[in-house]
């Protein structure tokens, strides 16, 4: 039965086809996404997906459309963020190693590194060396493909912020990655 | 504030990576598009940010996406369905302004959050409209802020009070922001949450029923009791908390300075959000780091950039490496920081102090989290070799070295850590010696190796000359070189657990094995409290076992390296391949703590191993422990290289590019004793090299160590020359048959005008040994004297030059002359030419970054 409210008020909600449309593309990618911001486990990142996408089906229709995707990762951000702040403060710990702990694994990657070519394992130990925040917006733009507009949206920076972040790391990695040549 | 970023930045700067990503507009596009076709620098740039960005995105793509998953996909949006379903059943009325386009979707998404995010946003939308309100003195504060700051810091009061502006101006930013959040939710129709008791809508309503958010305000510490009562409290953590107590021990000056801040109380709320104000924190170091950049930077942006750091003062410690750090961590080390400027503490640090050249404008609060843990490398001081007279001293004799550590540090120094490195980091022939210059190798099969040499003016001292001597060492391809025995010797201590240093050294290592074949033997021992083997002789194709060893390796304990290194070679021994090649190579961050730890026992052990034909190559990690001068002395004993890796890519040139230099020495105890014409020259200084000198009679001596030379390996040395006037000569030193002077000859003889040396400037007489060898042969090279404008010295001479001219600068040397930064890099890319190398397009940026520094 609560399945059919949904549909009942499928004039200003977004259609079931079409969130499922985007659940199908964007799913991977948030979850993804989500346990970046917080490490989190795979099972923790999807139910913000899952939150994500249930608020998603309440956003108004057809305002929401062209947003959706923006929106899907904002939302999801918020959540993540708010998720592992709680954390944070149950365990009250004051973590000086997440940093170091973060970098030390991009540097480690167990034994598929050693299979894998050694460019691409260089490329990702620097990536994984850049500040958090360079990380997610430099993903963003070139993983998940969202547009500096959006990626400002996500995050609550200006466009050109979120240009000048880009530019950033993309230089510190050139700078790192160019005696390969 | 984030208007206020963006305007500052010129197209050159981060457009030209938005346009590679097709993110600017098209009149931007045709423009740059315009720019690159007659500007080949700019074409070149955008090619390498489009390379870059490429590999970036090829390198995530790889990732692995898929995840596993209990559940199928139709049963999980099945579940997302029903979700919506249940919560919509709660929301009545809620479309009548949702359907307003005007709303912001921030606001929405905010009046829909799950309950106790819903709490946790109350509560700093509380603390926002309570700072809202403090606003205006604030912003005041921090306007005020850069003026404090641009004056130099020289005294505790003005410190304190350049901290507080910090804080101050901090604040400001954070509560700038907050309220930005905060204005579409006060003027906007927010959404009615429908049948949830949001108390956060209510709140943003204002003028339904809650108090305006004004008065809640206003009141203070009411706020804070209003917080409470609300449940959504957030109670300050523990560690800030800490911070609190940090910030209240910090002297009492800076109580002026905040007298019209806020309370502690307040102040701990701030933090609060601080800690999620990551990207206020964010923005400030970033400005501050702007210098990455890879577009030569104007003058006027060099300003701004330095205006900008100054204006956020600790914000720009922010930058680069202690942005990683939390903020706790940062004010703690300030406070420790500015305790031990002020004698405080004991001054440990002594040989930093020491050689801390007081030239300089360099901001003492930069990144000063990694200023402290580097204060912990020890370097030797250096005592710059002087003008010697040709009269007095017609030979010049010295050992040739092929280190390039010291490069590498300073590069952590200024590309990292963004400081200008301590003098007696710089060692000048070790900067010359990282690059590769263009020289031909031997071409007669015998001799293992050719020499290069060459005179020009000098272009910091025009009335002088410089002369290149450069040796380039036969390459041999790496299918031909013999058989290895390797046994590496891992520091695992504490100390090595940071990621630029134990995982640094397992990609390093894995780099290696991937060169290694069937014949050759990799053996593994790790040193920490105790000694241990963790890989007897393997042979090189099992790579799987050496990884595997490689992977079990975690870092912890104290270090006793010399226990170790017995240990290694030990192994080295059990395992010798006669002909091979047998080495020792130790990676390390040089913290030898526990056991053998005395220099020069070391030294002996390695020095006696090294006559056993088994060599030592150091390879140093990290930044803030290592004991440069002890590496640099057991690897010169031990017949090695001593390098320093400070990055993937330098672990890259040590282990892959130069492998067969590092491993395969072709010429051993190679000294270099160079005879000056003194009809030619009056006096000469050797360019670095500093702790290479021998004396004159030591050249013949062939029980005198000196320094290896690898295959592929150059070595490169200049000697200032101030030309002639006729001078008084003395008699040589003892044992050194003279070229020009006659030992015994009379003062004032008149140099041999008629015979044919005599327009040579000075010869270069070497002696070197066959690596399994102990006698010397002997090699003379003459320089006539004929030099060439600076302009028209080859590329090579002069990049050298600007290299050396760039350590002077670094070391302020005395002897720098007219040498000053602007014009080091404009010589320095005139000699990079049109398409530098990765090194030297890098050293440039090092350059660029140096002279922010120094400015």
């Amino acid at each position: 039965m609560s399945y059919e409210s949904a549909t009942q008020t499928s004039a200003t909600r977004p259609p079931n086809h079409w969130v499922a449309d985007q659940f199908a593309q964007l799913e991977t990618r948030l979850v993804r996404y989500v346990q970046r911001q917080g490490r989190f486990e795979v099972d923790e990142a999807r139910d913000v997906v899952q939150d994500a996408f249930a608020k998603l089906c309440q956003q108004p229709w057809p305002d929401i459309e062209g947003h959706a995707v923006a929106w899907l990762y904002k939302t999801c951000r918020n959540q993540a963020v708010d998720l592992a702040r709680r954390e944070v403060r149950m365990n009250s710990l004051f973590s000086k190693t997440d940093v170091t702990h973060l970098s030390d694994q991009a540097a480690r990657q167990p034994d598929e590194a050693a299979v894998r070519d050694e460019q691409i394992d260089l490329v990702r130990t620097q990536l994984g060396a850049l500040p958090d925040r360079q990380q997610e917006i430099l993903r963003l733009r070139l993983h998940d493909g969202l547009s500096y507009r959006q990626i400002a949206e996500v995050t609550g920076l200006t466009v050109s912020n979120v240009g000048f972040l880009i530019h950033q790391s993309v230089s510190k990695l050139r700078v790192q990655l160019r005696a390969e040549s | 504030m984030s208007e206020h970023n963006g305007h500052q930045s010129s197209w050159e700067e981060w457009q030209l990576t938005a346009y590679v990503l097709g993110e600017v507009d098209p009149d931007l596009a045709q423009r740059i598009e315009a720019a690159a076709e007659d500007d080949a620098q700019l074409s070149a740039e955008i090619a390498a940010l489009d390379m870059t960005v490429g590999r970036i995105r090829h390198a995530l793509e790889l990732e692995p996406e898929a995840f596993e998953s209990s559940e199928s996909s139709e049963e999980r949006l099945a579940r997302i369905f029903e979700q919506a379903a249940r919560s919509t059943t709660h929301e009545t009325g809620d479309n009548a302004d949702s359907s307003s386009a005007t709303v912001q979707l921030r606001t929405r998404s905010a009046g829909r959050r799950l309950r106790l995010s819903l709490l946790a946003t109350v509560a700093c939308l509380f603390v926002a409209i309570y700072l809202a309100v403090d606003h205006l003195p604030l912003r005041e504060l921090a306007q005020r802020a850069p003026a404090n700051a641009t004056v130099p810091v020289t005294e505790l009061e003005s410190s304190s009070s350049r901290e507080a502006a910090f804080q101050n101006e901090d604040r400001a930013v954070i509560s700038e922001q907050l309220l930005a959040e905060t204005e579409p939710a006060s003027t906007s129709t927010p959404p009615k949450s429908g049948a949830d008791e949001s108390r956060l809508a209510r709140l943003a309503k204002g003028q339904s029923g809650a108090q305006p958010a004004r008065t809640v305000a206003s009141e203070d510490f009411e706020s804070k009791t209003n917080l409470s009562s609300l449940d959504a409290a957030k109670p300050v953590p523990a560690d800030l908390q800490d911070h609190l107590s940090v910030e209240q021990i910090v002297p009492v000056a800076d109580q002026d300075a905040l007298a019209a801040a806020p309370t502690t109380n307040q102040r701990g709320a701030v933090a609060a959000i601080a800690s999620d104000g990551e990207l206020s924190k964010q923005l400030l170091g970033d400005q501050a780091s702007r210098g990455m950049g890879l577009v030569q930077q104007t003058e006027e942006e060099v300003q701004l950039l330095r205006r900008t750091a100054n204006a956020n003062g600790m914000g720009a410690a922010s930058g680069q490496e202690s942005r990683q750090l939390s903020r706790l961590e940062t004010v703690q080390k300030l406070f420790a920081f500015r305790s031990r400027e002020q004698g405080f503490v004991d001054n440990q640090d002594h040989y930093f102090e020491a050689e801390k050249p007081e030239a300089a404008g360099r901001d003492r609060y930069e990144s000063l989290s990694l200023a402290q843990r580097a204060s912990g490398d020890r370097f030797a001081a250096i005592h710059e070799n002087d003008f010697a007279s040709v009269t007095q001293a017609p030979l010049s004799t010295f050992s040739i070295d092929v280190d390039t550590a010291s490069y590498a540090k300073t590069r952590q120094w200024l590309l990292e850590a963004n400081r200008l490195p301590p003098a007696g980091a710089v060692r000048i022939e070790e900067f010359v010696n990282y690059f590769d210059y263009g020289y031909a190798g031997p071409t007669d099969g015998e001799t293992p190796f050719s020499a290069h040499l060459a005179v020009a003016s000098c272009p910091w001292q025009p009335q002088h000359q410089l002369v290149r001597i450069a040796l380039q060492a036969t390459k041999l391809d790496l299918e031909e070189r013999p058989k290895a025995n390797i046994v590496f010797l891992l520091d695992v201590s504490g100390s090595m657990d940071e990621p630029n240093k134990l995982p640094l050294v397992k990609n390093a290592m894995r780099m290696l094995t991937k060169q290694l074949g069937e014949n050759d033997r990799v053996a593994m021992v790790v040193y920490a409290g105790a000694a241990g083997c963790v890989l007897e002789g393997t042979r090189g194709d099992k790579r799987k076992k050496i990884l595997g060893a490689l992977d079990r390796l975690n870092a912890g304990g104290s270090t006793n390296g010399g226990q170790g290194i017995q240990l290694a070679y030990d192994l080295a021994r059990d395992n010798f391949i006669p002909d091979g090649i047998n080495r020792v190579i130790l990676c390390t961050d040089g913290d030898f703590n526990v056991g053998v730890t005395k220099t020069d026992s070391l030294v002996d052990l390695v020095a006696e191993n090294a006559k056993s034909k088994i060599f030592l190559t150091v390879l140093g990690f990290g930044m803030g422990n290592s004991n440069d001068a002890m590496m640099e002395q057991i690897s010169n004993r031990g017949n090695g290289v001593y390098g320093f890796v400070d990055s993937q890519r330098e672990a890259h040139r040590q282990m892959v590019k130069q492998l067969a230099g590092n491993l395969v020495t072709v010429a051993k105890d190679v000294k270099i004793q160079v005879e000056f014409n003194p009809a030619r020259v009056r006096s000469y200084r050797l360019l670095g090299y500093e702790n290479r000198m021998l004396a004159a009679k030591d050249f013949n001596d062939d029980t005198k160590d000196a320094g290896e030379i690898g295959a592929g390996h150059r070595v490169t040395a200049l000697y200032e020359v101030v030309p002639v006037s006729a001078e008084e000569s003395h008699p040589a030193p003892d044992g050194t048959q003279l070229r020009y002077q006659s030992a015994n000859a009379a003062p004032a003889p008149q140099p041999a005008d008629t015979s044919d040396v005599a327009d040579e400037l000075l010869a270069v007489n070497l002696r070197y040994k066959q690596p399994e060898g102990d006698v010397s042969q002997l090699l003379t090279f003459p320089l006539k004297d004929r030099p060439v404008a600076f302009t028209d010295a080859d590329r090579d001479f002069r990049w050298a030059a600007s290299v050396v001219e760039f350590g002077l600068l670094l070391r302020n040397s005395q002897f720098r002359g007219d040498a000053n930064w602007e014009t080091l890099v404009e010589h320095a890319v005139e000699a990079a030419g049109h398409t530098p190398t990765a090194e030297r397009q890098e050293c440039l940026e090092m350059m660029r970054r140096a002279a922010t520094l120094a400015l």
